[in-house]
């Protein structure tokens, strides 16, 4: 098996972390998979939204550069590239006319999508290539004290015709792979794959925002000391939006939300700073602590509040440094 | 007992467009035509609370032509493609796919859609990858803002509430203050050329 990854746009700058403890899992479970050279954005959920040809044709280029190594399989970590690399690979090699359509626009790029490769995502290979087994040898450090709720989100496991290695309504992969790496999972089966809003915390932010509530107090409520997730989108809402959340609903959630190759780096002893976990915004210290894992690499972020006050018609500018 | 009808509950065939089912498919929307009715879409669905037509309303819409009263509603903008509705069809109506079709008609045809939000948001990520070929999230976030938010006091005061998470995010090296620009430009401006060129021949 000939591995090439594909990180997207998200893991080089908001889900960098993602990006740092993926390839930092992979090396040391001896998969090789170095980038698509010069890869192009997917699309994401914007391509379909604009044009239906363009939603086939960017992730198609990326294919097509993949197809022209010896590569057989491309491995996503991010579930929307998933998503559109799958898809695409699937649709143009069932539906002449749009394989037509599509390698007439590539044509001026002197690229052509043929279907040679597979797309699968990052958690599929951990799970089915790397196996449980594997993990459960591996595992350097005690995680039992990790109550962990795995959310997985939507896309991979929906639509199943594209997104087929895992149980459609009730997923277990990121179950067994915590559970082989020696963590509690508690029951999360009611939010596993219900959607966190992805790309809507933009246009339609108050949507989004009641979907996370739901997620993280399902994780609250289900006891859970950790959620971890294979999606940067998910993460930028779970984890980044949390603080969000927490003001616009007056609730108080403070859980550490991981990427699932952090965990799994965390049980076979690699150290936090490699897998990137100084870089997640609600801190995961308390975990670490409860690990009995040192964790040195913690950024001070200088808390700052900014707000516009109103008084009649004047408005000022009011800052404050916690 | 006579039956009241209330004049906006009648559809007006006259006013319907016959065209329009075969456009939502042309446009990505495949099945649609298989739809029952049975209203598992909208069962499903997570962000129904926030629409004005049911998944399974919105569909029946397009098979009636209804297009002024689809493309003008909140529903296709309230979507989040989270695939559930497309995943439960037992009827495999695409209608993720119909939804995104929608969007896709409703900007291609500048119609004044009921968030204004989404539009301005699908476009502007769209522009920064013709122009970088990847996304740069400084640039979406920012523009995204100034062109969403008509007022300047709620341009301002949006800036200023995500500033400290922007903050934070710079510090642990996740915002990239320039874009990641990719070597072979050219071949994705050819692309969006070519696509709106073929676009122009329809």
């Amino acid at each position: 098996m000939k591995y090439a990854y594909y990180p997207g746009c998200s893991l080089v700058s908001s889900a960098k972390e993602y990006n740092i403890a993926s390839k930092t899992m992979f090396e040391a479970l001896d998969i090789d998979a170095p980038d698509i050279e010069d890869w192009n954005c997917c699309g994401a959920t914007a391509g379909h939204a604009i044009n239906h040809n363009l939603s086939l044709a960017l992730p198609a280029r990326n294919l097509a550069i993949a197809e022209e190594s010896d590569v057989n399989t491309i491995i996503a970590p991010c579930s929307e590239c998933f998503h559109n690399l799958a898809t695409v690979n699937k649709q143009l090699r069932e539906n002449d006319h749009e394989r037509g359509v599509v390698n007439s626009v590539l044509a001026d790029a002197d690229m052509e999508f043929k279907g040679k490769t597979e797309v699968r995502h990052a958690l599929d290979v951990v799970a089915n290539d790397v196996g449980y087994e594997y993990l459960r040898e591996n595992t350097k450090i005690d995680l039992s004290k990790l109550r962990i709720a795995p959310y997985y989100g939507c896309l991979v496991v929906r639509p199943p015709d594209v997104a087929n290695f895992d149980r459609l309504e009730n997923p277990q992969t990121m179950d067994n792979i915590a559970k082989a790496l020696g963590a509690e999972v508690v029951d999360y089966s009611d939010y596993k794959t219900a959607c966190c809003g992805g790309a809507l915390i933009l246009p339609k932010e108050d949507v989004a925002l009641k979907l996370i509530k739901n997620l993280l107090l399902g994780a609250k409520r289900a006891g859970a000391n950790c959620i971890i997730v294979p999606c940067p989108m998910c993460h930028m809402n779970l984890d980044a939006k949390q603080q969000l959340v927490e003001e616009t609903f007056g609730i108080s959630i403070d859980l550490p939300v991981l990427y699932f190759p952090q965990l799994v780096g965390l049980g076979l002893g690699l150290n936090p700073e490699e897998l990137g976990l100084n870089k997640n915004i609600v801190s995961p210290k308390r975990i670490l602590d409860l690990l009995g894992i040192e964790f040195t690499g913690e950024i001070d972020v200088p808390g700052v509040s900014i707000a516009l006050e109103e008084e009649g018609r004047t408005k000022r500018l009011v800052f404050e440094l916690r | 007992m006579a039956v009241s009808v209330q004049k906006t509950d009648v559809v007006r065939l006259d006013r319907c467009d016959p065209n329009f089912i075969r456009e939502v498919e042309e446009a990505g929307g495949a099945n649609v035509s298989a739809c029952y009715q049975c209203g598992t879409c909208s069962g499903g669905c997570p962000t129904v609370f926030a629409m004005d037509y049911t998944p399974r309303q919105i569909i029946r819409m397009v098979h009636l032509g209804m297009k002024d009263e689809v493309l003008s509603s909140m529903s296709i903008w309230v979507c989040s493609s989270c695939y559930t509705c497309q995943t439960r069809c037992p009827r495999g109506v695409h209608i993720t796919d119909v939804m995104s079709a929608l969007k896709s008609i409703s900007i291609r045809e500048g119609r004044t859609p009921a968030n204004p939000k989404g539009p301005v948001f699908y476009k502007t990520f769209v522009d920064i990858v013709e122009a970088y070929g990847r996304m740069w999230e400084l640039e979406l976030s920012l523009k995204f803002t100034n062109k969403s938010e008509t007022e300047i006091p709620n341009k301002i005061s949006m800036l200023l509430r995500d500033a400290p998470l922007g903050l934070s995010m710079f510090t642990k090296g996740k915002l990239a203050l320039a874009p990641h620009k990719i070597l072979n430009i050219s071949q994705i401006k050819s692309i969006y050329e070519n696509i709106r060129q073929l676009e122009d021949e329809k």
